[in-house]
């Protein structure tokens, strides 16, 4: 005969909690409100309608802190098991779903090219990867050979569909490098390159796109280049420029609001 | 020169503070209950924990009996800090609303 164990109140909500906040979350907003709605079925007694009313602004609590704290407080749903799950480590779920979402989007234009490129592409990143595991401590210039025959390739592969543009797209990509390096002699970082040895990872957050005209250079010239070969995308390219724009501007006046202190320790603004 | 930031203390945390000042240290619960609807049972532990980062008060979970079931609740304290606060932004509404001083 199996023994049933009685069941606290909340018991359910405190098991949802441990899924969708991290612990520092879950003790300090979680935990005191169900411990809330715990004493207030206490108190209600045996009375039917308080136990109902308690049971009812209880779960309307609950309910109201999962929506609010994640905007509240933005760190409440990292670390948690189901944000880990969704997001995959280091958000690496999040850059497969926007690599299917860039697939959807561009397959029509593209067709097979699109698959053959995807699957060119992941075969390129296991030599890269293979390549870096055996040889650890190869700086970047190491894997340049590989890196110069993905560009080969990819200029090959799309050299029937863009025509001169490929040579266009090459002899403005050079300029600009040029540009950019003399930039960089002539204005040298304010900041003191770091004494850690790069990581091995392709990492897009990572690659220092300074605020400065350097930065600048490099974005008018990424969305001219693409406009000049997709001017089918050019209202989604404008559309996304005023919403990127927006985003940009709400997260500046948000953190404007906000001290330092609460930018987290491994923020992209530190590195 | 060093950027000394004033504390700010929104509404909510300034009723928070009037009544942990005023009735002493209070539950969640007992804050919400005390605040005639101003604060609600969903955010107030929001607010608290943002209080409670900006140290305007601080918190002890309330030691369960031996043998008790359930979830041990939070106690609410205010800081010397929060008093402090509350007492220069006190000072500050009634610079410009004279009639707060009754």
């Amino acid at each position: 005969m199996t023994a049933f164990t009685p069941r606290q109140p909340g018991e359910r909500l405190v098991k949802l909690a441990t899924l969708l906040f991290d612990e520092p979350t879950r003790s300090t907003f979680v935990i005191p409100a169900l411990a809330d709605y715990q004493q207030e079925l206490s108190e209600a007694g045996t009375n039917r309608f308080k136990t109902l009313t308690a049971h009812a602004r209880g779960y309307a609590a609950f309910a109201r802190l999962v929506l609010s704290a994640p905007f509240i407080v933005p760190s409440a749903p990292m670390g948690s098991p189901i944000t880990t799950f969704v997001t995959g480590r280091h958000g690496g779920n999040l850059l497969l779903v926007l690599a299917l979402a860039l697939f959807a989007a561009i397959r029509p234009l593209f067709g097979w090219f699109a698959v053959a490129v995807i699957g060119l592409g992941i075969l390129l990143a296991i030599a890269l990867r293979l390549w870096n595991t055996r040889h650890p401590s190869a700086r970047g210039g190491a894997a340049d050979p590989l890196l110069t025959l993905l560009v080969v390739a990819l200029f090959a592969a799309i050299w029937s569909m863009f025509g001169w543009f490929v040579l266009g797209g090459v002899a403005g990509g050079l300029i600009m490098a040029v540009a950019l390096r003399r930039w960089n002699t002539r204005h040298p970082s304010q900041f003191a390159p770091g004494s850690r040895t790069p990581g091995a990872e392709i990492n897009l957050s990572s690659i220092p796109v300074a605020g400065d005209i350097g930065g600048l250079l490099f974005v008018i010239g990424a969305i001219i280049t693409v406009l000049l070969g997709l001017p089918d995308i050019r209202w989604f390219a404008l559309g996304s420029v005023v919403v990127g724009a927006l985003v940009a501007g709400g997260l500046f006046l948000w953190r404007s609001s906000r001290t330092s202190a609460l930018v987290p320790a491994n923020s992209i603004l530190r590195r | 020169m060093a950027h000394h930031p004033i504390p700010s203390l929104p509404p909510k945390e300034r009723l928070i503070l009037d009544l942990l000042v005023s009735q002493g240290p209070l539950f969640g619960l007992q804050l919400v209950a005390s605040s005639d609807g101003a604060l609600k049972r969903g955010t107030v532990y929001v607010t608290l924990g943002r209080m409670e980062t900006k140290g305007f008060i601080r918190s002890e979970q309330e030691a369960l009996p031996p043998g008790a079931i359930g979830l041990p609740r939070r106690m609410y304290y205010p800081t010397p800090l929060g008093e402090r606060v509350l007492r220069a932004w006190t000072q500050v509404a009634r610079e410009f609303h004279p009639e707060l001083q009754t």
